[in-house]
């Protein structure tokens, strides 16, 4: 057993291990400059609106910034632990009087870390970008800046989610294409669940349906994350107005929903043998 | 240097297939160019997040489209298809204004589809409430193409509400909705119109339709003169030239002639579209 401040400097220890890892991941910074390069081209793409310049620039680098991200995830939470198994120095970390579930947590951590960082900067290029056009081509609406930070924040939040789950796959898999094809299903699938239930509740997925395939729907759309919440590009875009109830209750189900993804992770990864 | 020699027959059939293959596309008909865009729910449960600049990215399309085969090649898209693939953009994403602006300038007068760019309009204002331009659209359309002049003024109220601006349009529109004068009416929409139009494309549509606009208002005009002096409409326009009231006939800037009909409305054999085989193109 640890005492307790072994805990946290463990922790800290697996953070910076994270860190230093995707900093030092070639292919990570690749898709990050992508991502930049992509973003300059924004006031170039968004001129060629015939009514909405700001809201074709805006759709159009959240749209980047959802895209590389999503790439930046999922090769970082990939690599999280696989990259440990494949090298085998798991074997050496699980030889240490440190628990399992301090290593995933400071890994994950230093992914949040690295991925916040990653938005943070595709983020302020955006809003460069959008501030320049905005001052050029002054929209009839003023554009709502906190609602795109609160946008930016919550496509933070998918990532979390989606890396979670990468790496609760990753605890569990012999391989990395399994969590990979997996994770990358459930995002896709992810944005769809919404959509699903209105169909079921409607009058044709009512009559058309067999009773196992609306359970099976209903199912799937507890299971999977539900992505259509924290999507705000339509009220960033064109400024309309966010409840703060709603705000709230999508952050603290982002919450709810990570903490249980970490939670099985962690329980995978410290039941899973190492041979 | 061996490297270069092997580059070489790569760069020259490069060279060779690039130009053919372009002029080949090029030639493809216009049912083809625009391409096919699967049904919204399709598209919106296979992009994520993707959905909102897929259907930016389709108005796009469909403006350069029209602009490349009207502007450049002169020739007819396929209206049909233009309309499905902004009716996919506009539930792609509820909106996109570009969609419905488009809609506009294109569907009821070059495409004959006044009830199609109607249905699209009402769908963009039951989502964009704040938009005074959708309910001005709406406005002229059912006015105009439809002479449903209750639902005009009803979109016309609602327009004023949200602009002031649009309020002048409302004295005049009920002008000529009472006098009948609807080329005046198309006039002043267009006049307001132009000055915020972005597309290149479409301004000069807009520029070249409101120029026949102000000929046949000029022959109207004409016809009324006529009409006070003599006590009785002209056999023909050329009659306008021959008692002096007018110098010489105008010329149609789409390439047709200006004629009466029966009911003594002044028409043109253009349809005010160009191209011959223009698809229920607009009776002015």
């Amino acid at each position: 057993m640890k005492d307790g401040a072994a805990v946290p400097r463990t922790l800290s220890a697996f953070i910076t291990v994270a860190i230093k890892g995707g900093i030092r991941d070639r292919v990570i910074s690749a898709i990050l400059v992508v991502g930049l390069l992509l973003l300059l081209t924004t006031p170039v793409v968004a001129v060629f609106s015939m009514r909405q310049v700001l809201a074709l620039a805006s759709s159009y680098s959240l749209s980047i910034i959802s895209l590389v991200g999503l790439l930046l995830t999922l090769s970082m939470a990939i690599s999280l632990v696989a990259r440990d198994l494949e090298q085998r120095s798991i074997y050496t970390v699980c030889s240490l009087p440190i628990s399992r579930s301090s290593y995933l947590l400071g890994k994950f951590l230093g992914f949040a870390i690295l991925i916040l960082l990653a938005v943070a900067i595709l983020g302020c290029f955006s809003a460069g970008a959008l501030a320049v056009l905005e001052r050029i081509y002054p929209p009839e609406r003023p554009f709502a800046w906190g609602g795109f930070f609160l946008g930016l924040w919550f496509q933070y939040w998918i990532f979390l989610i989606v890396g979670a789950i990468t790496v609760l796959f990753s605890t569990v898999a012999t391989s990395n294409f399994l969590p990979l094809a997996l994770s990358v299903g459930i995002y896709f699938g992810s944005y769809s669940t919404e959509a699903v239930r209105y169909y079921l509740q409607s009058g044709g997925g009512e009559d058309k349906l067999s009773p196992a395939v609306k359970i099976f729907g209903k199912l799937v759309y507890w299971i999977l994350p539900n992505f259509s919440a924290f999507d705000l590009k339509t009220e960033i875009v064109y400024g309309l107005a966010l409840s703060g109830k709603t705000v709230l209750l999508t952050q603290l189900y982002g919450f709810a929903y990570l903490g249980i993804v970490l939670v099985l992770a962690m329980i995978a990864f410290s039941r899973r043998e190492f041979l | 240097m061996k490297r270069i020699v092997l580059l070489l027959p790569f760069l020259l059939l490069f060279f060779g297939t690039h130009a053919a293959l372009t002029s080949l596309r090029d030639s493809r008909p216009p049912e083809v160019r625009l391409g096919f865009f699967p049904p919204a729910p399709v598209v919106k449960a296979l992009s994520a997040d993707q959905y909102q600049f897929i259907s930016q990215l389709i108005t796009l399309k469909c403006l350069f489209y029209f602009g490349t085969l009207v502007d450049v090649r002169k020739q007819m898209p396929d209206w049909l298809r233009l309309q499905r693939a902004l009716y996919t953009a506009s539930r792609l994403d509820p909106y996109n204004m570009d969609a419905y602006y488009f809609a506009q300038a294109i569907l009821p007068w070059d495409a004959g589809k006044p009830q199609e760019a109607i249905d699209l309009l009402e769908y963009g204002f039951a989502h964009r409430t704040w938009d005074w331009y959708l309910p001005f659209f709406l406005s002229f359309d059912y006015a105009f193409f439809m002479k449903d002049y209750n639902k005009a003024g009803e979109f016309l109220t609602k327009a004023a509400e949200l602009n002031p601006r649009a309020a002048w349009f409302a004295t005049l529109a009920a002008r000529y909705y009472y006098e009948g004068g609807k080329t005046a009416l198309a006039l002043a929409y267009l006049r307001e119109l132009i000055p915020t139009t972005r597309s290149e494309a479409i301004k000069k549509q807009l520029l070249i339709r409101a120029e026949a606009l102000e000929r046949i208002f000029q022959l109207e005009e004409a016809i009324a003169d006529f009409s006070k002096r003599f006590h009785r409409a002209p056999k023909d326009l050329q009659e306008l030239v021959d008692v002096g009231i007018l110098d010489h006939l105008p010329e149609d800037p789409y390439g047709g002639t200006f004629y009466l009909d029966k009911q003594g409305k002044v028409r043109t054999t253009s349809k005010l579209a160009f191209g011959k085989g223009s698809r229920g193109g607009h009776k002015n």
